[in-house]
């Protein structure tokens, strides 16, 4: 039951950062593979404000939230200057410059050590160990925020947002303001990013930077290529596939080393196999170009 | 000082190799216009077969590495079939084929780690004489690297300026649907790209295989490297692959020197950055840009 | 009558080729002005310079008084000047109606905090807006494709869709770039019907790029040939559809 328990947590720290790498990725057509340098800003923000300035648990939220869509305004600033590979790219080098500067600024972010004892969230007194009551924080948290996710995305903005997804010229020429729209979903994008990252630092209570590397970034953006994106639907589908397949994995009874590799096997063949046969994944709206 | 042309000297070593790994990218994008990421898995299963090849068939080094250059060859040309050519059938979009290619090269790491283990796996040999050069110090193996890098490079510089063949490539990259027109084979010509491209991953990959050694997971790494050096040193020129190689390997080396060997990588990410923000001009051509009418 | 569309001299040269040279023009407000001439003489060039995706090298575009050359596309769309393109784009993965809706919505409005802070008046007039849209929709015939992808239409009705897009957002001066080109002559005849009412009944002012000389024949008030990059020749119609050797020069009619 505790592992039933457990996946439904990782279901809810995934679905806001699919959802919210679905604003820039399916709505604005902004493939990036840094998503997870912002889970991981959000993560360490909350982390450290916890631990070393011992602020309410709110409050280092609110902060980190902050902190990581200023850091986005500046990566995107530079990212926007360009699309496709190029954008592509630009988020590659900073995923990898992330991470090279959570592992090795030793005296910031204790680097490889990692931050260790952070603290559970205590709610009305409560302190929420057990499985479950995680479960349900999780799942609050995903009742709080991914309407607003979802708001955004009927929204007038959504709607510019998709039109320059579709067209940038053709948008620009109906005067939208492909620079304000875009960083606009970038750094919300982001920001949103981090509240999964308070929620994963507080549930494992210790984080190292190997949990925010290329590769998980790589894996967020495989969610929505294989489950879709740019609608509501594709990004829980690809969650869902992408967190459960490997469970069920488990129990075919492969030796545990090898059955990692299997996994990954499968992810990759189905990453190119759904390119060939299905750009836009299971459910999505949006095809890749 | 010492230390630091000894840094030097090894940063030039480094960028032989990485020249000949930017120059086997490049060369792929600039014709086939596609980002080869299983290149960086093609590097590892290169680096295996020669291991293989050289500790379990027992063949010298060079027997081994030559058969490797080969095989990769054939790799490449398989790649081609298998991956690149159907997407391009059907007029895929290049983040389409980017990520497919991220899937392939997913695969064929994990498939060499299921065969071979995911560990570090080296070539026994004998320690490598050291030569001096007044307080530089190098092993016969860093000159034998350099030595075939810079040959390498320059041979096919050479090709490439003069052989009517890449200005074909080169044509094909530009206008692909020119070719067929002006009677050339498209496909035999990308597959010749993807083999020649590929080999010249399997060099490196057997230099640092024998200096090394090699684990399936290090593909990412040569593959980004390759990467940076074609897109930081100027997407469509051979020379500005070369020249990013180079830059990249020398200020890897005066990082060390300076700073420590822990922030390699944010040197590598910090120049495709700045590169990209300071010297768009390089990279407009054949590059997805903001204006398009 | 105004002139609220000036170019004065415009060039523009890729590398050491000019599209564009000493292009000098007026465009009379209210009146369909139609850019005629042979492939490449540079009629698309033109229209980007006037829209701003490209910054002409020499001259000056003046709109209503104001300066326009140097400003980005969105600015100038938002200083009233629509555009259709040669190959419609329409936004495929968008809803005819939210094709329609997606340029009315007030700049203002579409920043993202909108989304959570939105009035009671906003939604109201969001409303308006959408009742709006579906009677341009209506008025360009695609009433049955409301809720259809538009990559899903026919290359006419995305035509279509892009003229109801344009009207709807009111634009003053529109930019047309081959408005009837790859079109059935039953559309024709349609899309010609709504420019000429945009004009007649709105006072639209319309730059028209076409090689159908039996549509410029039939719409333009002014016609400006180009050749090579240059004005070759000017006229009002009656001045060019009355004289034979120009006709025939020129029009080819």
């Amino acid at each position: 039951m505790n592992y039933i328990l457990h996946i439904l947590v990782m279901i809810g720290i995934y679905l806001p950062l699919a959802y919210s790498l679905n604003l820039a990725v399916g709505f604005g057509g902004l493939l990036s593979v840094a998503h997870a340098a912002f889970y991981g800003i959000g993560a360490y923000a909350y982390s450290l404000l916890l631990t070393g300035v011992g602020m309410h648990p709110l409050i280092a939220l609110g902060a980190a939230i902050l902190i990581t869509a200023i850091i986005a305004l500046g990566t995107g600033t530079i990212a926007l200057r360009f699309r496709g590979d190029l954008f592509l790219f630009v988020t590659l080098g900073f995923q990898m410059i992330t991470f090279v500067i959570l592992y090795n600024w030793v005296g910031l972010t204790r680097g490889p050590y990692g931050i260790a004892g952070i603290p559970r969230p205590v709610v009305f007194g409560l302190t929420l160990r057990t499985p479950l009551q995680y479960a349900v924080l999780a799942a609050v948290v995903n009742a709080l925020t991914l309407p607003l996710l979802f708001a955004l995305y009927r929204s007038p903005f959504g709607k510019a947002l998709k039109a320059l997804r579709e067209n940038e010229t053709a948008a620009k020429a109906l005067g939208i303001n492909d620079k304000r729209i875009f960083i606009q979903a970038f750094v919300l994008a982001a920001a949103f990013a981090a509240i999964p990252g308070a929620l994963y630092a507080s549930y494992v209570t210790y984080i190292d930077p190997t949990s925010f590397t290329l590769k998980e970034s790589i894996f967020i953006a495989a969610i929505l290529l294989l489950g879709g994106a740019g609608n509501r639907i594709g990004p829980l589908i690809g969650v869902l596939i992408m967190l459960l397949l490997p469970e069920g994995l488990r129990f075919v009874g492969l030796p545990d080393a090898m059955a990692h590799n299997m996994r990954e096997i499968i992810y990759g063949l189905m990453l190119a196999v759904l390119m060939y046969l299905r750009p836009q994944g299971i459910a999505g709206e949006y095809r890749m170009g | 000082m010492n230390l630091l042309l000894q840094l030097l000297a090894n940063g030039l070593v480094n960028a032989a190799l990485f020249a000949m790994l930017a120059v086997g990218f490049g060369l792929v994008w600039r014709s086939l216009r596609v980002f080869h990421l299983a290149y960086g898995g093609l590097f590892v299963i290169s680096g295996y077969t020669f291991r293989t090849l050289a500790v379990r068939v027992g063949w010298p080094f060079w027997a081994s590495g030559l058969a490797t250059v080969f095989l990769a060859a054939i790799m490449g040309w398989l790649i081609e079939l298998a991956l690149y050519r159907p997407f391009y059938k059907r007029h895929a979009a290049s983040g389409t084929i980017l990520i497919a290619s991220m899937g392939v090269l997913v695969m064929l790491e994990n498939a060499v780690a299921m065969i071979f283990g995911n560990e570090l796996q080296t070539v026994p040999r004998s320690m490598a004489s050291v030569l001096e050069f007044g307080p530089v110090r190098l092993t016969s193996l860093q000159l034998w690297a350099f030595g075939i890098g810079v040959t390498t490079v320059s041979v096919l510089w050479l090709l490439v300026r003069r052989l009517r063949t890449f200005k074909a490539l080169w044509a094909m990259g530009d206008q692909p649907e020119l070719i067929p027109v002006l009677g050339l084979p498209l496909y035999r010509l990308r597959a010749m790209v993807l083999a020649i491209g590929t080999a010249m991953a399997a060099i490196p990959a057997c230099v640092i295989t024998l200096d090394l050694g090699i684990d399936p997971f290090v593909g990412m790494s040569y593959l980004l490297i390759a990467a940076v050096a074609v897109l930081a040193g100027g997407v469509d020129s051979y020379g500005g692959w070369v020249t990013g190689a180079v830059t990249l390997a020398v200020l890897q080396s005066l990082v060390v020197w300076k700073f420590s060997a822990r922030w390699m990588d944010l040197v590598t990410f910090g120049l495709l950055v700045a590169m990209l923000v300071f010297r768009p001009s390089g990279l407009v051509a054949g590059a997805k840009r903001v204006e398009e009418y | 009558m105004n002139n609220n569309l000036i170019l004065n001299n415009i060039g523009k040269r890729f590398g050491d080729f000019w599209a564009l040279r000493g292009v000098r023009a007026s465009v009379p407000s209210g009146k369909i002005t139609a850019f005629i001439g042979p492939n490449g003489a540079g009629k698309t060039t033109l229209l980007h310079v006037i829209a701003g995706t490209l910054r002409p090298d020499e001259g000056s575009i003046r709109y209503k008084g104001e300066t326009l050359s140097g400003i980005p596309p969105h600015e100038v769309a938002r200083r009233g000047i629509g555009r259709q393109f040669q190959d419609v784009r329409v936004f495929g993965g968008l809803t005819v109606l939210d094709n329609v809706l997606v340029g009315m919505i007030p700049h203002g409005q579409q920043d993202a905090y909108r989304a959570w802070f939105g009035t009671r008046a906003a939604r109201k007039l969001m409303r308006k807006y959408q009742e709006k849209a579906e009677e341009w929709i209506v008025h360009v015939g695609l009433q049955d494709d409301l809720k259809r992808y538009a990559r899903d239409l026919s290359f006419g009705q995305q035509k279509l869709l892009s003229m109801a897009r344009l009207f709807a957002c009111g634009f003053e001066l529109l930019l047309l770039d081959e408005p009837t080109a790859g079109v059935s002559p039953k559309m024709i005849g349609k899309i010609t019907a709504l420019i000429r009412e945009a004009v007649d009944t709105r006072g639209v002012t319309v730059v028209l790029v076409e090689h159908n000389m039996a549509v410029v024949a039939e719409l333009a008030y002014w016609i400006h040939f180009l050749h090579e990059g240059r004005v070759a020749f000017s006229g009002e119609r009656s001045h060019v559809l009355g004289n034979k050797s120009v006709r025939q020069m020129y029009m080819g009619l």
